[in-house]
């Protein structure tokens, strides 16, 4: 491996993915005795989260490497309108909590569901449909944690001099094995370390960048004197409206059909968590999204090129670390943005893993009705997540461009494929199984197939294809299809109880909610 | 709360949640391109860019305090009126 790296740029690292691996084996000790319900355990945490942790493990699920990287290293070329157009993320967690939380949660408890899958499957009563969605997560899952992986690992590299694959072995090999061995409480319980070092490093290099370039004034002077379009919304034409319109859509409101955040609703303990999650996730996404792409602009002090200068806008943040840091401290700079990417990866990881566990063996066993012994299932799930892990981390050794294509694919592929399925199907009755299959396997294919032929309409981003045709399809099957069955509609959408409690409910009430649709519609 | 309140309860939540979206839309909107016009700066910076950074930050956190104070309600979680079905 390399020689030449910053030994001291490594020491905190190994000391925070020592913490990481801890935190893992402490949770899997702890819950043995909880050992009943292992899937639940180990794919949802027993679904006992508080508000602190379920507001940090969403956040840090949804900030990915890009958003503390490339990030800010677009605010640095393009300006404030950098930071007008991030800070619609603060919207990300309200919305998804909010909207989904407690609908996920109640409807979760009753059908015993871990997954998003399973509750999509329930309430859409089509096999094929949740295998559909079960290969899309995986599918684009992968690509977005290989993503991940390369990301952190070239931010590795440029900053401490040791070699690519010995950060990738570093921090990506910790994350499969703390994934693996602890589940999703450990992946939680990790995600709000990360956090908290996220938050923590943006103030570290924010300090450092500020004394590097003279201090807040003289940066802003010489920002006002030699990039004056920094200081307008549309940035002299680098930041065009349509921009901000399909950020809006993509980062902002359709961030709540993401199943990785929308799982987190089946995850939390009581509904005063959820409450509180809401607000604190909102402060702390909203702090990191200002922070970072600030303290991106500010790196104008330490840095004077044009991003090319310095091999495009990814390398603007490791460079302005490496310039502004005492080498000392470069080791701790450096956890925040890793700690962005692991948390992204065990996120993504444990409920791909779900997926193929949960959603398509488990349901396969039990259609077949064998019972699966409860060793089998411990060692199997911890298996399907270290594979899964493991193979992506090949991947990322030499990622071929497929992959490349496939990440670029998955944010805007998922919410199409989610977006309206959660949303008809949990809020609408008319929501049916044809709809669902429709919305989800042609508004993806659409979105798929315009991104990879760079077709677009009035020069917006694709989602807004993806996400038109996926509306039209379901809206097709809602009214073209048969309609969703009267016994699945009572449990989603419960009828007001006939009757006063001792008296006999009137007969016609009685028999009307039990016809398909028309007379089970409520007021 | 039997299982009929607890969902219209979960759908007014909703819908909250989706006006302080478009409230907060309108605000951004304002604060960012609606003030760009406006010369005035604060510690170096137009009016604009502390409005549309900071001022929608705390404008969202601010509703959604609003929200979970006087739309959410508490309620169990767990469903009452059915038994948890085994496997």
């Amino acid at each position: 491996m390399a020689n030449e790296g910053n030994l001291m740029a490594l020491l905190p690292l190994l000391v925070f993915m020592g913490i990481m691996v801890g935190i893992s084996f402490w949770v899997r000790h702890s819950s043995q005795g909880l050992g009943r319900d292992f899937v639940s355990q180990y794919f949802i945490g027993n679904r006992d989260l508080g508000g602190f942790v379920l507001a940090m493990t969403t956040v840090a699920t949804y900030s990915s490497v890009s958003s503390f990287v490339g990030g800010p290293g677009m605010a640095f070329s393009i300006g404030f309108g950098w930071i007008y157009m991030a800070v619609v993320q603060v919207t990300s967690i309200f919305l998804v909590l909010g909207i989904f939380g407690k609908r996920v949660a109640l409807l979760s408890r009753r059908f015993d569901a871990v997954t998003v899958v399973d509750i999509i499957r329930e309430r859409f009563q089509s096999d094929g449909l949740a295998a559909m969605a079960a290969f899309i997560i995986v599918l684009f899952f992968c690509g977005t944690m290989t993503a991940q992986f390369v990301g952190g690992a070239k931010l590795f590299a440029t900053v401490t001099g040791y070699s690519y694959e010995t950060g990738l072995l570093l921090f990506g090999l910790v994350v499969v094995v703390y994934t693996s061995i602890g589940g999703f409480r450990a992946v939680a319980f990790t995600d709000t370390c990360c956090a908290l070092m996220m938050m923590g490093g943006i103030v570290l290099l924010l300090y450092y960048v500020l004394s590097a370039g003279g201090g807040y004034t003289a940066i802003m002077e010489n920002i006002h004197v030699q990039h004056p379009e920094m200081l307008e919304p549309l940035s002299a034409g680098h930041m065009p409206v349509g921009l901000y319109l399909t950020q809006w859509i993509l980062v902002g409101i359709c961030t709540i059909a993401l199943p990785q955040s929308v799982v987190r609703g089946i995850s939390y303990k009581d509904t005063k968590s959820l409450h509180r999650a809401m607000l604190i996730g909102t402060v702390v996404v909203g702090f990191m999204n200002i922070g970072v792409n600030f303290t991106g602009i500010l790196a104008h002090g330490v840095l004077s090129g044009s991003p090319a200068d310095y091999g495009g806008v990814d390398y603007i943040i490791p460079k302005t670390i490496v310039a502004a840091m005492p080498s000392a401290l470069v080791g701790f700079a450096i956890i925040g943005p890793l700690a962005a990417s692991i948390s992204t990866i065990s996120g993504l990881l444990i409920v791909a893993s779900s997926a193929i566990v949960k959603d398509v063996y488990l349901h396969y066993k039990q259609k077949q009705g064998e019972e699966v012994p409860a060793r089998r299932l411990r060692l199997l799930s911890v298996v399907v997540t270290a594979a899964i892990g493991v193979t992506v981390f090949f991947i990322a050794l030499t990622p071929p461009s497929l992959i490349w294509i496939i990440n670029m694919f998955a944010f805007g592929g998922l919410e199409t494929a989610f977006f309206w399925t959660l949303l008809f199907g949990l809020f609408w009755k008319k929501a049916n199984k044809l709809g669902a299959i429709l919305s989800m396997g042609g508004g993806t294919l659409a979105y798929c197939l315009t991104q990879g032929l760079g077709f677009k309409v009035m020069g917006l981003h694709q989602i807004t294809i993806g996400i038109t045709v996926s509306l039209v399809f379901f809206l097709i099957g809602a009214y073209a299809g048969k309609p969703a069955d009267a016994r699945v509609l009572q449990v989603f959408f419960p009828e007001r109880p006939e009757g006063i409690k001792g008296e006999p409910a009137e007969p016609e009430l009685l028999s009307e909610s039990v016809y398909p649709l028309g007379g089970g519609k409520s007021s | 709360m039997n299982n009929y309140e607890k969902y219209q309860q979960v759908k007014k939540e909703a819908g909250a949640t989706g006006v302080l979206l478009l409230v907060l839309i309108v605000f951004w909107m304002v604060a960012g391109f609606g003030l760009s016009g406006v010369q005035a700066e604060f510690l170096h910076l137009p009016v604009w860019v502390w409005m549309s950074s900071i001022g929608v930050w705390i404008f969202a956190i601010a509703g959604v305090r609003a929200l979970t104070h006087f739309v959410f309600r508490d309620m169990p979680l767990e469903d009452e009126e059915v038994a948890r079905h085994g496997k």
